[in-house]
């Protein structure tokens, strides 16, 4: 029996327009040039009218070519023509692409086991729907006036302000991470206001989960406490949970939980666009979303008998220090596959390594999706088994794919890959959005260090005053490739999917050989649908839902943007790679087009998909939009 | 009509022997259909999709008939941009021209004038487009007829479906074919591509029993 999102997903394939979307592009070529022409136009000649008279003329002129193009730089170029019946076969092409995907999936599902761990949330999203509901939530804070936006706000006042800004500014996206007890303030708050609410099964782990195990995928959870606060009735039938001991692993089922377990907690507030309330100059004119993301695990201290913690670790015992010394509520979270003991004043952590050979042995994952992998545990011994735990998955040629976060220690990352035993094919691919790229490659960034062993500058190149163009997108993502030397790389856009991969180690491994580019290409075709789907299906706000089904209604106009977006990065690439590796620009531009990826030489290939859907990740529940792009794509292109 | 001073450039590109300044006036005359603007000055983004709103440029005949002459051209590519460009005009003429260049060898050019049929989205133009939903070669072009047909309204489908009560209709070819409602059901069944028998079972729920 099919689960709503695979119903959903199969409902899509009603919405490719390729007629309409055809007549769309090739409209907005031509007003792009029109347009660009007649704007540019414009400027130079008020520019002119206005300094005439000012500034002699040749100082004008000379001005004027310092602020202006000489020309305006068009979509097509004499070597890479843009005919109206080039961009009806082209759409018409990538529609028929997208169905054979939706339709494959429809028919076969994608049968593949995978590994999954190990941040899982309570993800409580109140809805902010009127002034009234503002106030209410205001007066339940106790009045506070609004005090500064931090990223880790420690007192309410500071924890409003970013509320504020983010409900006045919905494009900020706003993460912010605020102690425990300021968190637990905010959602009493929101409760004792009576804002409507839902929890969802969060964090990347659960949002990974969620969304593999809706599309019918077979998903092994592990996380450090199978807590009955998530929502683990969320998850498709093919979930299970893996559980382990000192002497087996177990697989059980996630529902229900275990009472009185430690969980983390995010509080969110999605606004429904509309109302305004003036004493506090807030105005929601958007849909928008803000986080409070509790970075611990917590409990109430009754149930909580032990003082300290320790790993043991091969045969001996490490004292772990963290913020549960200070803090009786919070726990450890060891994103390691571990179980525990309890004895005394003393809480065990025990990484259960021999079993993770087991596992890796017998269950022949596709792929483990084990995104918190990237972060320091603060603790050598865990880090060291974290270590050999991957390294027997990958023994075992179960490869690793992680969704790399800018808090992540990228020369711990490229430690855990180190010492592949398959010579240049490492296993290891990962998953970033075009934000988090930039912020790891510019010139704000720092170099990262592990141990003295390794050591890691990811700088490229600082980021533009003017927003960033595809190409420099895929330059910044080849870099992160080649210093990470993973096998692949996938950058989720709003408008373009790209994925690099390096040509010599996927040749080695079975699961990619020669056909690495359709993969990667029909993989990003699936997540994004999957993304939409998702966001439909766990929003039960129907304002929102209305939203959303408004826009997909539009159908081919939602395609414009990518296909722009796509013509637009083949002709910038098509260009550089012409100039720098000698390759011929026509072919690298067509098999783009057509094609969808194209390998450069033996060095790397890159493939792209373009978006058909709407983005409007800023309006619904999609705290996981990117988490659920790379487990798609992992699962799919590792299967 | 459309300004004087595009028509005038058009027709002088379509004379030069550059066939890539011929491919671009047709490329610009194309679009001009879906981007209308009598000059320069009046350049904006309408929406391609609100065809039925906007008041489409009037062409001279003298332009038609250049663009005409490209539908001929040894270059595949030109025939096809051709075929897009005469979106423009609804004469006798002109759709037969389209008609006859069905039967192009090339499928680009096919695709291409289905798509032509798509932008104009008249109901005279189902027995071609359901022809070649039944009987070309090419998936793409097959997939795209029946796209087409979606660009049809209801009510155009509903008033051509009244006109032709006994339900068979005559091709180009002067070949009697059956109901449209048999035809995709046809295809349905026969076609070996899951992505035409799709969109034909999406065809046939805009035509009445």
């Amino acid at each position: 029996m099919r689960t709503s999102l695979q119903g959903e997903m199969c409902e899509l394939r009603h919405h490719l327009e390729a007629a309409d979307c055809a007549s769309a592009v090739c409209a907005t070529v031509n007003w792009f040039t029109r347009a660009g022409e007649q704007a540019l136009h414009s400027a130079k000649s008020i520019w002119k009218a206005n300094m005439a008279g000012r500034l002699p003329d040749d100082l004008v002129d000379l001005l004027a070519r310092w602020c202006f193009p000489e020309e305006f730089d068009p979509l097509e170029t004499k070597r890479t023509s843009l005919r109206n019946n080039d961009i009806t076969a082209m759409i018409a092409e990538w529609h028929r692409k997208l169905f054979n995907v939706l339709d494959s999936f429809c028919r076969a599902g994608i049968p593949r086991k995978v590994l999954c761990g190990f941040n899982m949330v309570d993800d409580l999203i109140f809805y902010v729907t009127s002034a009234k509901d503002f106030e209410s939530l205001w007066k339940e804070l106790g009045n506070v006036s609004p005090g500064t936006r931090q990223r880790k706000p420690q007192n309410v006042n500071d924890a409003l302000a970013c509320l504020i800004d983010i409900i006045n500014d919905p494009t900020k996206q706003g993460k912010v991470y605020p102690d425990p007890a300021t968190l637990s303030q905010i959602n009493n708050a929101a409760v004792q206001a009576g804002l409507h609410s839902e929890r969802f099964l969060g964090g990347a782990a659960g949002n990974m989960a969620y969304v593999l195990s809706q599309m019918g995928v077979e998903v092994h959870i592990h996380c450090p406490y199978r807590s009955d606060r998530l929502r683990w009735d969320e998850l498709g039938p093919t979930a299970k949970y893996l559980q382990f001991d000192n002497a087996q692993y177990r697989l059980i089922s996630a529902y229900p939980g275990a009472l009185n377990s430690p969980h983390k907690i995010t509080v969110g507030f999605q606004t429904i666009p509309g109302w305004s309330f003036p004493p506090l100059n807030v105005s929601a004119s958007q849909p928008g979303r803000s986080l409070f993301i509790g970075e611990h695990p917590v409990l109430n201290p009754q149930y909580r008998s032990w003082t300290n913690v320790q790993v043991l670790w091969q045969g001996q015992s490490y004292r772990w220090n963290g913020p549960w010394d200070n803090d009786r509520m919070v726990w450890p979270y060891p994103a390691v596959l571990v179980y525990y003991e309890v004895g005394g004043q003393q809480l065990n952590i025990v990484p259960a390594d021999a079993l993770a050979q087991q596992l890796a042995t017998r269950e022949k994952y596709d792929v483990a999706l084990l995104k918190d992998v990237g972060h320091r545990l603060g603790q050598a011994q865990m880090e060291q088994a974290i270590k050999k735990q991957l390294d027997e998955l990958r023994r075992a040629r179960i490869p690793i794919h992680v969704e790399i976060s800018p808090s992540h220690n990228l020369a711990f990352l490229r430690y855990l890959m180190s010492s592949s035993p398959y010579g240049n094919a490492t296993y290891w691919s990962a998953g970033l959005n075009p934000d988090e790229l930039l912020d790891i490659t510019d010139g704000d960034t720092k170099v990262w260090d592990y141990n003295g062993q390794i050591k890691l500058n990811p700088y490229l190149f600082p980021k533009s005053g003017t927003s960033e163009g595809l190409l420099q997108r895929f330059v910044r993502a080849l870099y992160l490739l080649g210093q990470l030397e993973l096998d692949w790389i996938y950058v989720h856009g709003n408008e373009l999917d790209m994925a690099i991969w390096r040509k010599k180690p996927c040749e080695l491994i079975d699961q990619l050989g020669s056909n690495a580019g359709e993969k990667l290409r029909d993989a990003m075709l699936l997540a994004k649908a999957a993304v939409v789907v998702a966001m439909i299906v766990r929003n039960p706000a129907p304002q929102l839902r209305q939203l959303i089904n408004q826009r997909l209604a539009e159908g081919a106009a939602l395609a414009v943007k990518g296909f722009w977006a796509l013509l637009s990065f083949a002709r910038e690439l098509s260009k550089w790679a012409a100039d720098r590796y000698g390759q011929n620009e026509q072919v690298i531009y067509y098999d783009l087009l057509y094609k969808g990826f194209y390998e450069m030489g033996t060095k790397f290939g890159v493939a792209v998909a373009p978006v058909f859907w709407p983005d409007e990740a800023q309006y619904l529940h999609s705290t996981g939009a990117g988490d659920y792009s790379s487990a798609v794509v992992a699962a799919y292109v590792w299967g | 009509m459309i300004g004087r001073e595009f028509q005038e450039r058009w027709s002088r590109m379509l004379q030069d022997p550059v066939p890539e300044t011929q491919l671009r006036a047709l490329t610009e005359i194309g679009q001009a259909y879906l981007n209308p603007a009598a000059t320069l000055e009046e350049v904006t983004f309408v929406g391609a999709l609100k065809t039925k709103e906007i008041e489409r440029p009037k062409l001279s005949t003298l332009l038609r008939d250049a663009v005409l002459g490209k539908l001929k051209a040894e270059d595949p590519n030109m025939r096809a941009e051709a075929a897009l460009a005469l979106v423009h005009w609804r004469d006798e003429k002109t759709i037969d021209s389209l008609r006859e260049s069905l039967s192009d060898s090339d499928s680009t050019v096919r695709l291409a004038v289905v798509q032509a049929f798509a932008v104009m989205g008249e109901a005279n133009y189902l027995p071609d487009l359901l022809e070649v939903a039944q009987n070309d070669p090419e998936e793409l072009v097959r997939a795209h007829a029946l796209l087409a047909i979606g660009r049809i309204s209801k009510e155009a489908i509903c008033d051509w479906e009244k006109e032709s009560p006994s339900g068979a209709i005559r091709t180009r070819g002067g070949i009697t074919m059956l109901k449209p409602v048999l035809v995709l059901e046809q295809i349905i069944k026969l076609d070996n591509s899951s992505y035409v028998a799709f969109l034909a079972q999406k065809a046939r729920k805009r035509f009445g029993d």
